[in-house]
């Protein structure tokens, strides 16, 4: 390890020396070293090569704003793009360079910056356009998508992240001076505050430079200890530490994400990240600002690194970059690197200003003379040049004159922006500042304070003035505090955004975004194209996208912009800035959320039975549903539904069918809502007897359908689809508050109260007589589409004669409590007479043979009573229901809609399938006249060939003619369009 | 009751019991009714609950009461009392008792441990003891009630295998 130690940092643990890997090279750093501290503390400054022309980079900056160091952690399921700027190094980790191959120091892609005169901005949008269209998927894409991106993706999701909710008053952003100040305003109020910093320390400024001596007469650590200890035994203050808040939204909602292993290696059985979820009354942001960079000619060589960064690597990691390094400044933030860097006895090699010899304070001027600093005014730097690293610099003085200074370390300062990303992000507006050249927050949209920086204040004096001024809404304690600080308190700045090439060529570059290789040429030529707003320029040079949105060079591009457009800077605006602030992995979003706990999962009363008897489940909605219970290992799906299906037909079979909506419905005037919300009309009907239901939209378009049961004019029951049962209370609801608030009615879903029981087949009554044997289920006694309520072992229950299969059946509603005794009583009744289970995909097959629609499959939202043959529903004598003028609508009474019609392949042996099309003749021509297409397919062991049902154009009067069906293979297979039943027509084994 | 987890300062428990889902307009007959059956004067004031040895009584909406029964009961007890409101055409009352399971959630990381699962507001300020509220819990709908010393949380049946699962994920990560 080079000793590049500031052994006064009090925030490295020099004691604990700890390794990891770079590159697969071991190296030594410190405990609290970030991989950017601990690399600089053994000399390294290549990290990585950048994403276009594979220039070699080093380490730009010294946190969230960092362009270049990123680097994928092998240690953590590979994660990439992690910035080394702020990833605390722990032991045995493991590094790897990104966007480089076969070496970083040896990168075949480098083969870019050879041409890239070629690839200038609106390269891709210019270039791939030709031969055919065809080259841009098969060609262009396939090998622009193996080039792109920086780091590699992993390949296995093993993070843990959990999310957290806080519902609080207020939220202070940033924990630095102005954080700490304003928490201390708001200590033990009845505000509940959240105090967030993204640092593992709290103090910003007070950390990370030398800017400020003392904070009340105290030293500035022994100030911010105190403060941390008077928030910490505070009632109504909370601090989150590590936690980087990259979302503000709509009515103050912030997103953080908190990394729970700084400086340690995650465990897989324990949570890495939180993703903390807040909502707030009020935000302060006191989040600080981003010092930005220079643009002159290779300004992206390793060595060169923003002025307040170097000082911060001094100050909070104790690891000096270079013990010569010369400095380059337009403004006054750079001060207090001077002073630093003495106060170690470490002498710049040069200092040089934009600004004049009065311009520069006096104060550093000072210093400067009496160090016997170099020092150029007037100057600027005109270009760096070494072999992936600085060696020297050019430097052009007032009279124009150039010389060069041999270094391998250059800081640049181009002055500072508050940083507004959370700010605009909360649609706050900003105003350009000509004084101090950046934009500031102005008008809040939502209830938010800037303090500090973060405002654009600049000025230490004016610390206690703003705060005491701007949280005066929360009656706060009253601060009193006095800064002492080591360098001018006013904040000035010289305009400089670019300075011309040095050695002007095809391959020199100015670089304005280094993340994504754009250069100050790239800008020009977009403008010289028409690309003059800045939104569009930014899209077609990709200027301030990428993982850090252009944090530190954004200003200086539309500086750039506004002078080549002759323009302010206001006039040009800004681009928005967009949520994240920084990147957030997929793991952090996805949270706990993921696996097992994807979606909710519903079970039924009865699942474990299933389980323990093979079931294979599907997925409706959320309900796990059995799908087909296999008698072997062996057994395919379809073998397992043909001989469910010939079972039913033969013996008898039940389903589980819990998971069909039931809704209670009562009230005074609950015989005329029931014949508003359905198609049918329910006066004539018998207390006691059932009906096949429709409901519409206000469209006319069949929504649900269901049975439903009249206990009463006053008392109804009604089921619903196992996919519609939520909508058709929430309308029923909806009706009942908004439209029809006169009718005095109420509705409960006892969906979950109850399991149902679905038995049917020729030998169904036999079996349930003996399982509920004080019933009498003869036809008279139990008539088709009746229910009766019972009394069974203390408890009630609902019979209803009803089927979905064609054959005879029962519907058995049972309290769930009761439902597996009751389940499991059936079966143990009906073995005798070969009762199966069976699953969801042979009660489609046999309602199919029988011609009932499944509501979702053969309807989609477009297809009327009318269209489905079911005129017989619709009570047309009634006044009014939900769709009935719809019905009448022009376009609902056209011949030539989509209608419901059965299908029949001519030759038996041939297999239609859903989806398939319809077509009038046999060979495909485009464009091909479509008629509709087939929405069940099933092989039927009673027909013993394939059928379905399909929705055609004037299908009914279609019926008895001929058709064809496309197959995924360009041709057609001859059908016959037949009625849509296939099974009992006269439905006599229903009613038998 | 059977308890699901205790970690972390949390202790669940979750049981099952009897309750009645009442409709009405909540008017003068409507209140004797349920005082009468009950001996409890219903909270007029949405989301409030009251309680004695045997019930807890929430109002959940404008139209809608949640009866809960704390003490066991026969099964052909509460379907007695459910048909008794239901003489009245003007109440729909609703045996629920298979339909929901109960969770009883105490200890002092109860809050922090539910706000890994749900946005609700658990603060005494805005969620006082004594009321209720209707909310997403690990993104299924749920009844919560703030009694004086715990939490019951209530969710349908079908939800009951999955949210256990949560509750506990939610302890231990």
């Amino acid at each position: 390890m080079i000793e590049l130690n500031n052994q006064n940092s009090p925030f490295i643990h020099f004691h604990q020396k700890i390794s990891f890997k770079f590159d697969g090279i071991k190296y030594f750093g410190y405990k609290g070293d970030t991989i950017a501290s601990a690399l600089f503390r053994n000399g390294i400054k290549l990290i990585g090569r950048s994403f276009k022309y594979h220039r070699p980079r080093g380490i730009y900056t010294c946190g969230i704003e960092e362009p270049n160091a990123l680097v994928q952690i092998i240690s953590e399921y590979s994660e990439p793009n992690v910035r080394a700027t702020v990833k605390k190094i722990y032991e045995g980790m493991e590094v790897e360079s990104q966007n480089r191959w076969p070496s970083l120091d040896f990168d075949i892609g480098s083969i870019n910056n050879v041409f890239s005169p070629l690839f200038s901005a609106g390269f891709y949008y210019k270039t791939f356009m030709g031969p055919h269209k065809s080259f841009w998927k098969k060609i262009y894409e396939p090998v622009i998508r193996k080039a792109a991106g920086l780091g590699k993706p992993p390949k296995e999701f093993k993070a843990i992240s959990s999310h957290l909710h806080h519902n609080v008053d207020i939220v202070i952003v940033g924990g630095g001076l102005n954080g700490l100040l304003a928490a201390v305003s708001l200590l033990n109020t009845n505000y509940d505050v959240l105090l967030i910093e993204s640092d593992n320390q709290l103090g910003g400024i007070l950390n990370n430079s030398s800017k400020i001596n003392e904070i009340n007469g105290k030293p500035s650590q022994e100030w911010i200890k105190e403060t941390i200890e008077n928030i910490e035994n505070s009632k109504n203050i909370k601090i989150l530490k590590n936690t980087l808040v990259t979302t503000y939204n709509y009515i103050n909602h912030l997103i953080a994400v908190e990394d729970k292993y700084v400086g340690a290696k995650p465990t897989e059985d324990k949570v890495n990240s939180t993703l903390h979820k807040i909502r707030t009354e009020h935000v302060i942001l006191s989040n600080g600002h981003i010092e930005r960079f220079l643009s002159f000619q290779n300004n992206d060589l390793p060595g060169i690194m923003l002025g307040a960064s170097f000082e911060k690597y001094i100050c909070r990691y104790g690891v000096i970059p270079s013990k010569e390094p010369v400095i380059f400044s337009n403004n006054s933030n750079s001060n207090s690197l001077v002073q630093t860097l003495l106060e170690l006895n470490i002498k710049p090699k040069a200092y040089i200003d934009s600004r004049s010899g009065e311009q520069i304070e006096g104060q550093l001027f000072d210093l400067i003379r009496k160090n016997d600093i170099p020092l150029y005014t007037n100057a600027q730097v005109k270009a760096a040049y070494g072999n992936k690293k600085l060696e020297k610099i050019i430097v052009e003085d007032s009279s124009g004159g150039t010389s060069e200074i041999a270094t391998d370390f250059l800081c640049v300062s181009g002055g500072i922006n508050p940083d507004v990303h959370l700010f605009t992000q909360s649609k706050g507006l900003l105003d350009w500042d000509e004084k101090d050249l950046t934009y500031k927050p102005s008008t809040p949209f939502q209830n938010t304070i800037t303090l500090g920086s973060a405002s654009g204040q600049f000025n230490l004096e004016e610390v206690e003035n703003e705060i005491n001024k701007k949280l005066k809404i929360f009656s706060p304690n009253k601060i009193k505090i006095k800064i002492k600080s080591s360098t001018a308190n006013e904040y000035q700045i010289q305009k400089l955004w670019e300075v011309a090439a040095h050695k002007s060529s095809m391959w020199s570059k100015s670089f304005i975004d280094l993340q994504n290789d754009v250069t100050t040429k790239d800008i020009r030529q977009a403008i010289s194209e028409g690309f003059d707003r800045i939104e569009h320029l930014k899209r077609f040079t990709t200027n301030s996208m990428g993982t850090d949105q252009g944090k530190i060079s954004s200003i200086n591009a539309l500086g750039i912009v506004s002078d080549l457009l002759d323009k302010k800077v206001n006039e040009v605006g800004t681009t928005i800035y967009r949520p994240p602030y920084a990147p957030l992995s997929f793991a952090a979003i996805a949270g706990r959320n993921s696996y097992e706990f994807y979606d909710p999962e519903r079970k039924s009363p009865i699942h474990q039975w299933h389980i323990k008897n093979g079931a294979v489940f599907e997925d409706v909605g959320q309900w796990k549903r059995p799908w087909y219970f296999p008698n072997s290992k062996s057994e395919s799906m379809h073998d397992a539904v043909q001989r469910e299906s010939k079972n039913v037909r033969e013996n008898a079979g039940v389903l589980d069918g819990s998971t069909l909506g039931k809704i209670e419905i009562k009230g005074k005037d609950a015989l005329n809502f029931m014949n508003l919300i359905y198609t049918n009309s329910f006066t004539k009907m018998k207390p006691g007897s059932a009906r096949y239901a429709l409901m519409l939209g206000e469209d006319g378009m069949v929504k649900d359908d269901g049975i439903i049961c009249k206990i009463s004019d006053e008392h109804f029951i009604a089921t619903t689809t196992t996919g519609g049962a939520a909508n058709v209370l929430a309308c029923m609801e909806e009706y009942a508050q908004t439209e029809w608030p006169n009718l005095k009615v109420y509705m409960n879903s006892i969906t979950e109260q109850f399991a149902t029981f679905n038995i049917s087949g020729p030998k169904t009554r036999e079996i349930m007589s003996k399982v509920f044997s004080e019933i009498d289920f003869s036809n008279e006694a139990f008539p088709f589409m009746t229910f009766q309520f019972h009394e069974f072992e203390k408890t009630q229950i609902r019979i209803m004669r009803a089927s979905f299969t064609g054959e005879m059946g029962y519907e058995i509603y049972v309290p769930a409590s009761s439902a597996l005794k009751i389940w499991e009583r059936i079966h143990e009744y009906g073995k005798e007479f070969g009762l199966i289970p069976y699953g969801t995909e042979t009660m489609h097959l046999l309602r199919a043979e029988k011609g009932y629609i499944i509501v979702g499959q053969d309807t989609d939202g477009s297809i009327t009573p009318i269209d489905l043959g079911l005129n017989w529903m619709i009570g047309k004598n009634k006044i009014d229901f939900l769709g009935k003028r719809s019905l009448t609508r022009s376009d609902t009474v056209r011949s030539d809609r989509k209608q419901l019609v059965g299908i029949m392949p001519t030759n038996k042996e041939d297999q239609i399938q859903e989806g398939q099309h319809i077509l009038l003749q046999e060979t495909i021509e485009t464009p091909v006249p479509m008629l509709g297409h087939i929405t069940s397919s099933y092989h039927s062991p009673t027909m013993g060939h394939t059928f379905g049902l399909a929705v055609i154009k004037d299908g009914h009067s279609l019926i008895g003619t001929k058709a064809f069906a496309s197959t995924s293979d360009q041709k057609t297979i001859p059908i016959d369009i037949v009625k849509p039943i296939f099974y009992d027509e006269k439905n006599e084994r229903l009613v038998s | 009751m059977r308890e699901v987890i205790r970690s972390n300062d949390v202790e669940i428990k979750t049981f099952s019991t009897h309750q009645i889902i009442i409709r009405g307009s909540g008017n003068s007959e409507f209140n004797n009714i349920l005082n009468k059956k009950l001996k409890l004067l219903p909270p007029s004031d949405n989301l409030r609950i009251v309680s004695d040895d045997n019930h807890i009584l929430a109002k959940m909406s404008f139209d809608q009461w949640n009866l809960i029964f704390l003490n066991d009961n026969k099964n052909f007890k509460v379907q007695k009392i459910c048909e008794d409101f239901n003489e009245k055409a003007s109440i729909l009352a609703t045996n629920f008792s298979d339909a929901q399971v109960f969770f009883q959630i105490g200890g002092n990381n109860t809050f922090y441990t539910l706000n890994k699962l749900t946005h609700f507001d658990f603060r005494e300020k805005n969620f006082k003891a004594m009321t209720a509220a209707q909310t997403l819990v690990a993104r299924i709908d749920c009844n919560i009630y703030r009694l004086e010393n715990h939490m019951l949380i209530s969710c349908n049946r079908s939800f009951a295998d999955y949210f256990e699962d949560r509750l506990i994920d939610a302890v231990n990560f």
